[in-house]
């Protein structure tokens, strides 16, 4: 009988923990010093990076456990009898969505400066947040409109900070 | 003991025009953030903490303080109206407060609620009044070794954050000491972990890194959420005066002075916040009690315990950032990275170089107190139409407000994209149960911890045994030590009892 992915999210972060433990031990070798005497820079992350696998071990040994006592008792989480349909993924990972939404957002702003990215993403992130209700799409254009513009003005005049204009400014 | 030349200056820095407004408006988004429920006032501290960059250190406290009276005191409107707390602090606050409410009471139980908090805090002020030089006093005393040893004390509390596994949380506390290793490595100035990257020379901004893990990944989770309809149900409320009687006040000033003391101690304990000292004081309240089985039916004694003490640890908190350099919670660890980038270094010599500006936190979170009681009860009505503010409409605009805030750090959009990269890295690690409390106390006292450490051992010529030293150092390792022992016992009694039950939980049984 195949199971659900989830049964197996807690041993695959302890795994990727580990890792990354052992990855930043060989990286703090890398580390130049400045004196060849004493406890240099790459000290701590050695130190620190020795702790995360130590932590990471235990865990994944405790994570390993909780599988075989979950599985042994028969209570891990069965896989999804239907395949589900790409409208209930979207909306089952509604928050990975806004995710993504955040991640271009962000990347629009390095390129194309604070206010048309901001408008375009104010817009998209309210109709994810009102998946089920009756949207309102004159009220939400205008709200995604003004408020950047405010923020924008408002702390350009007021704060004198100058938001970034990209390669539309 | 008490300078009252400093205490007079430091309400002086406040009490002007444009001190009061700023503390005003700090107070109003606190209590804003504070009440709505999924928002908080670390939250609130964290989006405000780039205003604080164009205005005077003393204007900039004055605002802080605000934020966080406004937020430790907000949660209470929706825990008694809503029977959901608007911050974890106010948890114990749904137990009494909303059947109050639903008995037609809910004047009162604000009012309770509201008064009650305002008293918490006033005596936690006079707490640090009186503690913090003190403690400052004793901390002139330190050096490398004890000021790493008080580093690894505040790192080990990060166990008992760790809520029902405690090697997560010390993993997600170690992740937040590498996120601060990012850039130039302290006493040498070797650059670490920048690979080649120009920006990541000085480091991860700490407002990106802030904000994108505490608010927006809370932006994302919130996106999801929102496919479940809540309607919510407002109780409705009248007040008549503080809404209970003078009696009943006199009745109730052993439960709140017991409770303030309890609030009081939890906050000096670096990183035990408000979310344990208001349920442990409920409790204690129950247990105190002679009428124990009202507890839970609606009455005052229970919201008086449990707003009197996370209000007196907000204040509580405040002790050790002052007086050690230690943030005592989340909030205060954001108040220590806020004045860090005014440049005002919190710590024992805070005490002697700048008293005006201790003094300054002092007036500050006294006058943001009264102000949160008038507001409070002033302008309730508009606290309680906030509750149904469509968060549509106010995520998205936080998180515009969150880009603009990592910007002003540093005017560079590559703190922006850092923010969004911090953002998916907390949503990470909350969807495998990765707490983030620790990582962001590993954050901000990582360098701390560090930087002593090596100082210490070039003290000592690289003997470790120097660290072993002094009569201080070791009493903070050992008190390192019982915080590590507490929560591992905590932990394995509390798998025990759910083995016993025959509760499984999903994580698999035997953590540690």
């Amino acid at each position: 009988m195949k199971y659900n992915t989830a049964n197996y999210k807690r041993i695959g972060a302890a795994i990727f923990i580990v890792f990354f433990g052992i990855m930043l031990f060989i990286s703090s070798f890398f580390i130049q010093r400045r004196t060849s005497t004493g406890l240099g820079p790459d000290f701590f992350p050695r130190l620190i990076a020795i702790v995360i696998v130590l932590l990471g071990g235990i865990e994944l040994v405790n994570a390993v456990k909780g599988y075989k006592f979950l599985e042994k008792n028969g209570k891990l989480i069965p896989i999804e009898a239907r395949k589900k349909s790409l409208k209930d993924l979207f909306y089952d990972n509604l928050d990975w969505v806004s995710g993504a939404l955040i991640v271009v957002y962000v990347i629009g702003i390095y390129y194309l400066g604070f206010l048309l990215p901001s408008v375009i993403y104010m817009f998209v992130q309210i109709l994810l947040y009102t998946t089920n209700k009756k949207r309102n799409y004159i009220l939400y254009s205008a709200l995604s409109i003004i408020i950047p513009a405010v923020i924008y003005y408002t702390f350009r005049s007021y704060f004198h900070l100058m938001l970034p204009v990209g390669i539309l400014g | 003991m008490v300078d009252l030349t400093s205490i007079a200056q430091g309400f002086a820095n406040v009490c002007n025009l444009q001190g009061l407004l700023y503390i005003s408006i700090g107070v109003f988004v606190g209590l804003m953030f504070g009440c709505i429920p999924g928002l908080s006032g670390s939250t609130a501290i964290a989006l405000f903490i780039p205003i604080t960059y164009v205005l005077s250190a003393e204007i900039g406290i004055a605002l802080l303080m605000g934020l966080l009276i406004g937020g430790v005191s907000g949660g209470l409107i929706s825990a008694i109206l809503l029977n959901i707390p608007g911050t974890a602090a106010s948890f114990g606050t749904t137990f009494d407060g909303h059947p109050m409410a639903e008995r037609g009471e809910a004047g009162k139980a604000l009012g309770t609620g509201i008064v009650f908090s305002f008293l918490g805090s006033l005596l936690s002020m006079l707490a640090l009044l009186f503690i913090a030089p003190l403690l400052a006093n004793f901390a002139l005393h330190f050096g490398a070794r004890e000021y790493f040893a008080v580093a690894l004390f505040a790192l080990t509390m990060v166990a008992s954050m760790s809520g029902k596994n405690m090697i997560k949380g010390l993993i997600s506390g170690c992740f937040g000491l590498v996120i601060a290793m990012v850039g130039i490595a302290p006493i040498d100035n070797t650059f670490r972990f920048t690979f080649g990257q120009e920006n990541l020379v000085a480091g991860f901004s700490l407002i990106s890194v802030l904000t994108g893990i505490f608010a927006l990944a809370e932006i994302m989770k919130n996106a999801k959420k929102s496919r479940v309809v809540e309607k919510l149900e407002i109780a409705p409320y009248k007040f008549k005066g503080f809404g209970f009687t003078g009696k009943e006040f006199v009745e109730q000033i052993p439960n709140a002075l017991r409770s303030a003391l309890i609030g009081i101690g939890v906050g000096i304990l670096p990183g035990v916040g408000a979310s344990t000292s208001n349920l442990i004081s409920y409790q204690v309240a129950k247990d105190t009690s002679k009428h124990p089985e009202k507890f839970g039916t609606g009455i005052m004694d229970g919201i008086v315990a449990t707003e009197t003490a996370n209000n007196a640890t907000a204040g509580g908190a405040i002790i050790p950032l002052l007086a050690l350099g230690v943030p005592g919670d989340v909030a205060t660890a954001l108040l220590l990275g806020a004045l860090t980038l005014k440049g005002i270094q919190p710590g024992p010599l805070l005490f002697t170089s700048n008293p005006g500006l201790v003094y300054t936190v002092f007036a500050s979170l006294m006058v943001a107190n009264i102000v949160m009681l008038v507001m409070s009860f002033g302008a309730m009505r508009v606290f309680v139409k906030l509750l149904s503010v469509s968060r549509a409409v106010l995520m998205p605009t936080i998180m515009v407000l969150c880009c603009v805030g990592a910007f002003s750090n540093g005017n560079n959009p590559f703190d922006i994209v850092m923010l969004g990269v911090f953002g998916i890295f907390g949503m990470l690690i909350q969807k495998f149960d990765y707490p983030i409390t620790p990582l962001i106390i590993g954050y901000i006292v990582g360098p701390m911890c560090e930087q002593n450490l090596r100082r210490a051992l070039i003290l000592g010529d690289g003997k470790c045994s120097y660290l072993f030293s002094s009569w201080i150092a070791i009493a903070f390792y050992a008190l390192a030590l019982f915080s590590v022992f507490v929560s591992l016992r905590k932990t394995v009694i509390a798998n025990q009892q759910a083995k016993i039950k025959g509760e499984l939980a999903v994580e698999g049984e035997e953590d540690l």
